[in-house]
């Protein structure tokens, strides 16, 4: 029982200390100091020890973060490389296609549209087409409608399952095109089209060729020059373009979505 | 004397390595409670003096004058009563022992700790250190 008292006076005695923090009294002050001395080199080693178990632990907890992360990387570069292989076979794949289809690849970017010729225009001057895509597979009115590196025309009607195209013949179809390097307007016609306000002093000849301008698509050939109208004294002159495309002789082509 | 070498070793291994890796004092594996529950067992402690001096070394190397101390106190005098009343035949009776007096002690000194700090409980901490206890109580008694 005496020993228990002892016990329960000191652990009182341990409380009040904490609680009241009676290690910081002025009469304990000296006493604290002289401890302090005497235990300094301890402290010293202690809080050696513990910068130096730290700096372990955090050099530690490091190092398994960026081996961590070294494995996710490989794993990251490996599906990458896997990645590449694949994007080069695509690649070949669509160069072989585009070969074959007519179609240039960079025309994928844009989105193109594979579509076949329904119908041509009865009355034989070509100035349309019935294609077999419509408004249900996303054609809109003004989209250009190309035969592999040539212009074929402009989606004119759009309907349900089918487009009517308005062709380079047709005498309401006009562009923007480029005849080395200047810019003119051609306007459709049958079975030659024209180029609109042609100075007289421009240097045109017959058999040069005229391509679309328009950003992106610069390159996709109208046609030829096919005749050159003699100089008349008059500011511009008549010049024919003769359509690189036979209308009569077109199955297939590609609507690129595209409106001009 | 044994002893006392042992508790200044572990308090100095306690509140400088253990620390880090425990964020906390108060969840670090008290390995020194260990060594005196274990010396507890071996030759007893009669007026609580092994109590004072193990909670003295850590009171001085973790700065909380008087809160290790009766720590210890508490533990030696819960380990008395119980002792005088029940035997710890096998090692686990042993451990199973240690266990229930250092959690209540444990549970006293976050008490006392949070009447004059604010701070925050990890309890999966605590639970590890606990065991990491218990496994070294376990390893060391006969």
């Amino acid at each position: 029982m005496k020993r228990h008292a002892v016990r329960l006076a000191l652990l009182a005695l341990g409380i009040l200390i904490y609680q009241l923090k009676l290690s910081t009294l002025p009469i304990l002050d000296k006493v604290y100091w002289a401890l302090t001395i005497f235990l300094m080199p301890a402290y010293e080693l202690k809080n050696s020890l513990e910068t130096k178990a730290g700096e372990l632990l955090s050099q530690y907890i490091l190092l398994h973060n960026v081996q961590r992360e070294n494995a996710i990387l490989k794993r990251q570069i490996a599906e990458l490389n896997t990645l590449s292989a694949e994007l080069k076979v695509c690649k070949q794949e669509l160069k072989t296609l585009s070969e074959h289809t007519g179609i240039k690849a960079e025309y994928s970017q844009i989105g193109a549209l594979p579509a076949r010729v329904l119908g041509y225009d009865p009355l034989g001057y070509d100035r349309f087409l019935l294609i077999d895509r419509g408004m249900s597979a996303g054609v809109e009115r003004g989209m250009l409608v190309i035969v592999g590196e040539e212009l074929l025309g402009v989606v004119e009607q759009v309907f349900t399952q089918s487009s009517r195209v308005k062709t380079l013949y047709s005498q309401d179809f006009s562009i923007s095109v480029s005849l080395e390097d200047k810019a003119y307007i051609y306007r459709g016609g049958f079975p030659v089209g024209s180029l609109l306000f042609v100075r007289s002093e421009d240097k045109v000849q017959a058999g040069q060729e005229v391509v679309l301008r328009a950003n992106g698509l610069s390159g996709l050939r109208i046609g030829y020059v096919a005749s050159v109208g003699p100089d008349s004294g008059e500011f511009f002159k008549q010049v024919y373009v003769k359509p690189a495309i036979d209308t009569r002789r077109v199955k297939t082509c590609v609507i690129l979505r595209r409106k001009l | 004397m044994k002893f006392y070498f042992i508790v200044v070793f572990l308090s100095y291994i306690q509140s400088s390595i253990l620390v880090n890796l425990f964020s906390n004092g108060l969840m670090v594996p008290d390995l020194v409670l260990c060594s005196y529950f274990l010396e507890l067992l071996k030759n007893g402690d009669r007026w609580g003096l092994k109590g004072v001096f193990s909670g003295s070394v850590l009171d001085i190397l973790q700065d909380s004058a008087g809160l290790y101390i009766s720590r210890q106190i508490l533990f030696g005098l819960i380990y008395e009563i119980i002792e005088e009343k029940l035997q710890f035949p096998s090692r686990i009776s042993k451990t199973l022992a240690y266990v229930i007096i250092a959690t209540s002690v444990k549970l006293f000194t976050i008490l006392l700790f949070s009447f004059k700090h604010d701070w925050s409980l990890s309890p999966t901490l605590l639970i590890l250190g606990m065991f990491l206890e218990a496994l070294y109580v376990y390893r060391f008694c006969r």
